[in-house]
């Protein structure tokens, strides 16, 4: 009996233990396979010049990361965590929660775009450290183009929007766009406006600083619905994901597709050298071209009980060797300028090609606005899309929003 | 054994669940019905209640805001919806009990597999029957084209309306798990039926309705009970399923309380607003589970 | 109840019924063997073009599921165990004791079930963080699920206890017993069909519980096997032919329990007290 008692007692005991402490805990939401292997060889360098710190990497998947972090991050952090710019940042900063790492940033600052600095920095301090970003654009199938006898990518809306007319003719769905989760149609929104009435004014409208029923915003939903009147967008965009839309693009059942560099790890062998890119196309010539490049970026909660190696592997996350072997192997963009790279893979080099081309860049509808205000804003999206008779119900949706949470 | 003499041994058996349930469930209720006259964010400290921190706000302005909020009756009537027909379900699990209650080896297998939807995860659910209800590729369209009753450029569109038809192929897919749920009740239920009772009925010449209708049904009560208790929360709670297959969408059109809760809570970061939403759903569950216990009360006496 | 003998139209109509019930599942396992360029082509209702299992093996180690297994294990089974024990108890004082306070404690065990539980996610992980102290660990994780599913499966034993005759119960006493007595000689061997359905759902549940291991546990190490199911869902890659891999080789252990725990549910008939 007291044999089977101590063993009771051991195995409640074994039970109670936590996991094995680190010197260096990240929390990461990348879990697609290649970014997990790319970022675990990313932490087996690091190892080598630090050999005394003994790292743990916990990784969850995007989704419930968002949700998971808001447990931990306040009470029982991590070192180092994954996170976005933009104000999602902002959010975590203003409670206090992130530590500010000027003094990692001390000496590398010029390494880096302005733009890139201007996302990672609030009230004058430093507070996250950028690895990679990607663009977004126009992906398009260029056999289809040829068959209806379009020769270059469109460069203007006129280009463009005869483009559309001339695949809707060949019954052809011009764009293919699944917005069962309201992001894509976001990024349709964050393009229109910005082509239309510049970084400035978006940006202020995600701020929240300038109204939803401001002209502006009523002229970008005029372009928009005249665009979805015109039967530019395939069928049944509200029922299906981003992915299956993407298949619709594959088959060639769509003619183009805004997304944003990533899809291209999808693209079937069968029909690699039929895919090309081209830019979104301009709207007002005064306006410079300002593009959404959203920048994923690492942090150290102000709770972290390790911030001298969290330094130490931020410091290392920015070199440009790390960054270039990283984003080559995931098909990303380093944010270090410094960073060479190799143009090999020829989408890469049409995305940097158009993030030099910018004047600005922006985070992504969904990263740069309040939470609230683009929940509402994606599910006005997909109301637009579904049913473009509307406008003033749908910016009147979006307006009352901002206003309770700008109020505050 | 003094600790088990009767008159205390009640409490003494309930103690170890008691504390366990009041820390994990109870108090976390209450906490939750505090929460709700709050505006926490769910990450900063835990504040005191609207109106003590402001004056000129009322403590109860998450529920006023709630209920002028268009969203909150949209969701409100999915649940509705929820209810009636995710109700469905009892009845198929009662006859899949009750036809695969046979004397045969053979049988196990099958129930096994009538029991697979139940086991696979409801993420997993969720994500076979978006495949087959997907506009353009999904098995519904590729048979409805096959079968010539769709023309070909057309789409199946049950899941890309701005209405109450989606939540139809979202209740659907509930439906399905939820029977092999009622059925293994059932199941159980029904072998915890003493056979004598049959025999009598059956040398008194009932036939098998009247067997069904007069002997097992009254007999199965207790099952039923439960079946119809948890088929009522299923409908109110209704969750995971939404999450996976539309979001709540296209445009919130299939928008559940639970869920509407949930993107509150963890997308817009309002914890006392989300609570309110969490407390309006829990006196409806109580009202409506209540109403139905008094019911079979009122039957049995 | 005694079941019937099936006749030939019986197992047609089985078949059928059967083969239509599961047809999700079959398409599961279909794509489950496809190539993710097939999936692309949209080819999602054919047979596969090579049969193979690449996306299983795939699955298994890109997802981790050797660890995550034994993990989800050592969550589900104590667990368990903990439920059925102190559940069988709940239900037994529920149902055959007479005291003040029964009807209170019924409806209290009813109302945990009553609320959308998301809303706990955050009060709850402050009560294993920062006062239980069982965060990130085994423990905190089990003694939660104990704690959460009590409310059934109490409510759920009591309901079936019920339909044991009081006669039985008071023959007992009158013998002598004592309640604990009369509950594991008496009761118990009578509920074993109740417990042999309640642990199967009980199993199922916790096996494929995700949210709650997300907000409890934050160490890789410790994660449960629907963490696995996560990492093949990737935020870019939607690999459904994978998906389906790992679903189904989750879902095996839960399948096995249910075939082998349902001849219980029938095993009941032999000592029902119709005996």
């Amino acid at each position: 009996m007291s044999t089977f008692k101590a063993k009771t007692w051991a195995f409640i005991l074994f039970l109670s233990s936590t996991a094995h402490a680190g010197d260096l805990i990240i929390n990461s939401m990348h879990s697609d396979p290649d970014v997990k292997k790319a970022f675990a060889q990313l932490l087996e360098d690091f190892k080598k010049e630090n050999a005394d710190i003994k790292v743990v990497l916990n990784t969850t998947s995007h989704e419930a990361y968002k949700v998971q972090i808001r447990t931990w991050l306040p009470n029982k952090a991590p070192d180092v965590a994954t996170w976005f710019a933009g104000n999602r940042a902002r959010y975590f900063i203003d409670k206090g929660l992130v530590e500010p790492i000027d003094d990692v940033w001390t000496g590398i600052d010029k390494q880096f775009s302005d733009s890139i600095k201007d996302v990672v920095t609030f009230n004058g301090k430093k507070y996250l450290m950028p690895l990679s970003y990607y663009n977004w654009g126009f992906y398009y199938r260029k056999d289809i183009f040829e068959k209806i006898g379009v020769k270059t990518p469109p460069k203007t809306w006129a280009e463009f929007t005869t483009i559309v007319e001339k695949l809707n003719k060949a019954s052809i769905s011009p764009i293919a766009i699944g917005i069962k989760d309201g992001w894509p149609a976001a990024a349709w929104f964050d393009y229109l406006n910005m082509r239309i009435h510049g970084y400035k004014f978006h940006m202020a409208l995600m701020a929240g600083t300038e109204s939803y029923l401001d002209p502006k915003v009523k002229k970008t939903f005029e372009v928009w619905q005249t665009l979805i009147k015109s039967n530019a967008f395939n069928k049944s965009a509200a029922a299906i994901s981003w992915q299956e839309a993407s298949a619709l693009l594959w088959q060639g059942k769509a003619g183009m597709y805004l997304m944003g560099n990533f899809i291209t790890t999808q693209i079937p062998k069968n029909i690699e050298d039929q895919i090309g890119f081209f830019p979104f196309p301009t709207l007002n010539p005064e306006i410079p071209n300002a593009e959404v490049a959203p920048v994923d970026v690492y942090f150290i909660p102000a709770k972290a009980a390790h911030k001298a190696e969290a330094k130490k592997f931020l410091a290392f996350l920015a070199k440009p060797e790390t960054q270039q072997k990283f984003n080559q192997s995931v098909k990303l963009m380093p944010t270090n300028s410094t960073s060479i790279t190799d143009a090999g893979d020829r989408f890469l080099k049409a995305g940097i090609e158009t993030l030099r081309n910018a004047k600005n860049v922006s985070q992504f509808f969904d990263r740069d606005a309040d939470p609230e205000v683009a929940k509402a804003g994606m599910d006005s999206f997909v109301e637009l899309m579904a049913r473009p008779d509307d406008i003033n119900t749908i910016a009147k949706k979006i307006e009352a929003v901002r206003l309770r949470v700008y109020k505050k | 054994m003094k600790l088990f003499d009767d008159s205390k041994s009640p409490w003494v058996f309930l103690a170890p669940s008691l504390v366990l349930y009041g820390l994990y469930v109870l108090f976390p209720i209450v906490f939750t019905f505090y929460l709700s006259v709050t505006a926490w964010d769910g990450i900063s400290s835990f504040p005191l209640p609207m109106c003590i921190t402001s004056p000129e706000t009322s403590c109860l302005s998450n529920f006023t805001e709630l209920f002028e909020a268009e969203l909150f009756w949209k969701s409100f009537t999915n649940n509705l919806l929820w209810l009636v027909f995710f109700g469905i379900s009892p009845l198929f699990g009662l006859f899949l009990a009750l036809f695969f209650h046979v004397k045969s080896n053979f049988a196990s297998p099958l129930k096994t597999l009538l029991f697979m939807p139940m086991v696979f995860s409801l993420i997993v659910v969720g994500m076979i029957w978006s495949w087959f209800l997907q506009p353009g590729f999904g098995l519904v369209d590729t048979v409805l084209h096959l079968l010539k009753l769709l023309p070909p450029d057309q789409e199946f569109g049950l899941m890309t309306e701005l209405g109450l038809a989606p939540n139809a192929g979202v209740i659907l897919a509930a439906i399905w798990p939820h029977s092999a749920y009622c059925m293994i009740l059932y199941l159980a239920g029904l072998s915890n039926l003493p056979k004598n009772v049959f025999e009598a009925a059956l040398i008194d010449g009932a036939n098998r309705w009247q067997l069904l209708w007069h002997v097992i049904l009254p007999m199965l009560k207790p099952a039923t009970i439960i079946v119809v208790i948890v088929t009522m929360i299923g409908a109110l709670r209704a969750f995971d399923i939404v999450a996976i297959m539309t979001n709540g969408g296209p445009a919130n059109s299939t928008n559940t309380l639970a869920l509407y809760m949930y993107q509150e809570t963890f997308v817009n970061f309002r914890y006392g607003y989300g609570a309110s939403i969490a407390v309006v759903l829990f006196m409806i569950s109580v009202g409506l589970i209540l109403a139905y216990l008094r019911q079979i009360k009122k039957g049995e006496t | 109840m005694e079941p019937r003998r099936p006749s030939w139209l019986f197992w047609l109509l089985a078949l059928v019924l059967v083969l239509v019930w599961i047809s999700p599942i079959l398409a599961t396992l279909l794509t489950s063997l496809k190539t993710l360029e097939e999936l692309n082509q949209g080819l999602y209702w054919t047979f596969p073009k090579h049969w193979n299992l690449d996306n299983y093996i795939e699955a298994f180690v890109n997802g981790g599921f050797s660890h995550y297994f034994i993990n989800s294990f050592i969550y589900t089974i104590p667990s368990l165990f903990g439920i059925i024990a102190l559940s069988s108890l709940n239900g037994f004082v529920l149902s055959k004791l007479k005291f003040k306070g029964r009807e209170k404690i019924t409806l209290l065990f009813l109302a945990g079930m009553l609320l959308p539980f998301q809303i706990l996610l955050i009060p709850v992980f402050y009560l294993s963080s920062n006062i239980l102290g069982t965060y990130d660990s085994y423990l905190g994780v089990i003694l939660f699920h104990i704690a959460f599913q009590l409310g059934f499966a109490s409510f759920f034993m009591r309901n079936f206890m019920k339909s044991i005759p009081d006669s039985i119960i008071e023959a007992a006493r009158m013998d002598g017993c004592s309640n604990l007595k009369i509950f594991y000689s008496v009761v118990l061997p009578l509920m074993k069909p109740a417990i042999a359905a309640l642990s199967t759902l009980l199993f199922t549940w916790i096996w494929n519980d995700y949210l709650w291991a997300l907000i409890l546990i934050q160490s890789d190490e410790l994660k449960p096997v629907t963490t696995a199911l996560e990492n093949l869902k990737g935020q870019w890659v939607s690999s459904y032919n994978l998906q389906s891999a790992g679903a189904i080789i989750a879902a095996i252990p839960p399948v096995l329990i249910f075939a082998f725990l349902q001849r219980h549910f029938v095993k009941g008939l032999t000592m029902g007290s119709g005996k």
